[in-house]
């Protein structure tokens, strides 16, 4: 079995060194983050994931096996912890909708508001965040955080076929959204 | 199943590439998002404590079940017991003070 390259790293973690996790937190840390905000589309939400992670890393470090990953267990208590909010925040705001205390989701934005964001960094970043969080979350793993296929398919769950074919609905999807705003800001111009 | 050659070289020419992936490319070169310094330290500090305090329990086995009874059944009874009492003095106290 081939050794992850953090398995000196996991080794001293599993026994509990302060300087093996000020290492991994220096290491991962600040990309953990960027994945979260964008996967979560809120800062807020995203520093209360990223600092679960990090809990969950601290509590669990002598439960770790010597193959773990550590940059796939990351990411995959990570994107856990968001679809967990994720699922619980749907109920409640399908209960709070069906008591009529929350209002339905808005339409797409009007052109005026598309040609407030004519920057192509602004667009793609808008299409990105209007994606299904499954595809955003795919995304974001492949092309952003430069992740292996099959340390995506660890991560997500599922299998190499299917991370291959979630990736390319995903980037259709993205191109799609993307071509609408480019759209909607030449239609403003 | 086993597939022969010829058909895992054509599903990894399938990949999605994102070198060669212009769209991808752009995500790559989205700008980072990192958290605030104040973000950044608290989270370091909170996890520090907490991998501390785990080391302890992994040191000191016997401290786990201790803690345990500590919080769900020492503590608890105590509260109860407290509150119990101060409610019966309560009862009586303003019982006394109607006759």
């Amino acid at each position: 079995m081939v050794a992850s390259p953090d398995s000196e790293l996991v080794e001293r973690l599993r026994r509990g060194e302060e300087a093996a996790f000020d290492a991994a937190y220096a290491r991962y840390g600040k990309r953990l983050y960027g994945f979260l905000v964008r996967l979560a589309g809120r800062r807020d939400l995203a520093d209360d994931l990223y600092q679960e992670t990090w809990l969950r890393l601290a509590r669990h470090a002598a439960r770790l096996t010597p193959e773990t990953d550590l940059a796939g267990w990351l990411y995959t208590v990570a994107r856990n912890q968001y679809f967990d909010h994720h699922r619980s925040a749907t109920l409640d705001g399908e209960r709070l909708r069906e008591t009529h205390m929350l209002p339905l989701p808005q339409a797409a934005e009007a052109p005026d508001d598309a040609a407030a964001a004519s920057d192509t960094r602004e667009r793609l970043e808008g299409a990105l965040a209007a994606l299904s969080p499954a595809h955003r979350e795919v995304l974001l793993l492949v092309a952003v955080e430069g992740l292996a296929q099959d340390q995506v398919a660890q991560i997500l769950g599922i299998g190499h076929d299917a991370v291959r074919q979630r990736l390319s609905r995903a980037r259709a999807q993205l191109a799609e959204r993307l071509e609408g705003r480019e759209r909607g800001a030449r239609a403003v111009q | 199943m086993d597939r022969n050659p010829t058909e895992r070289d054509q599903d990894m020419s399938m990949e999605i590439d994102r070198d060669n992936d212009p769209l991808l490319r752009q995500l790559a070169e989205l700008p980072a998002e990192r958290p605030d310094d104040l973000t950044y330290a608290r989270v370091r500090r909170r996890a520090l404590a907490v991998l501390s305090e785990e080391r302890r329990r992994v040191r000191y086995p016997w401290l786990r079940p201790v803690e345990a009874a500590w919080h769900r059944a020492v503590m608890p009874t105590l509260l109860a017991g407290t509150i119990g009492v101060y409610l019966t003095w309560a009862v009586q106290y303003s019982s006394s003070l109607c006759q």
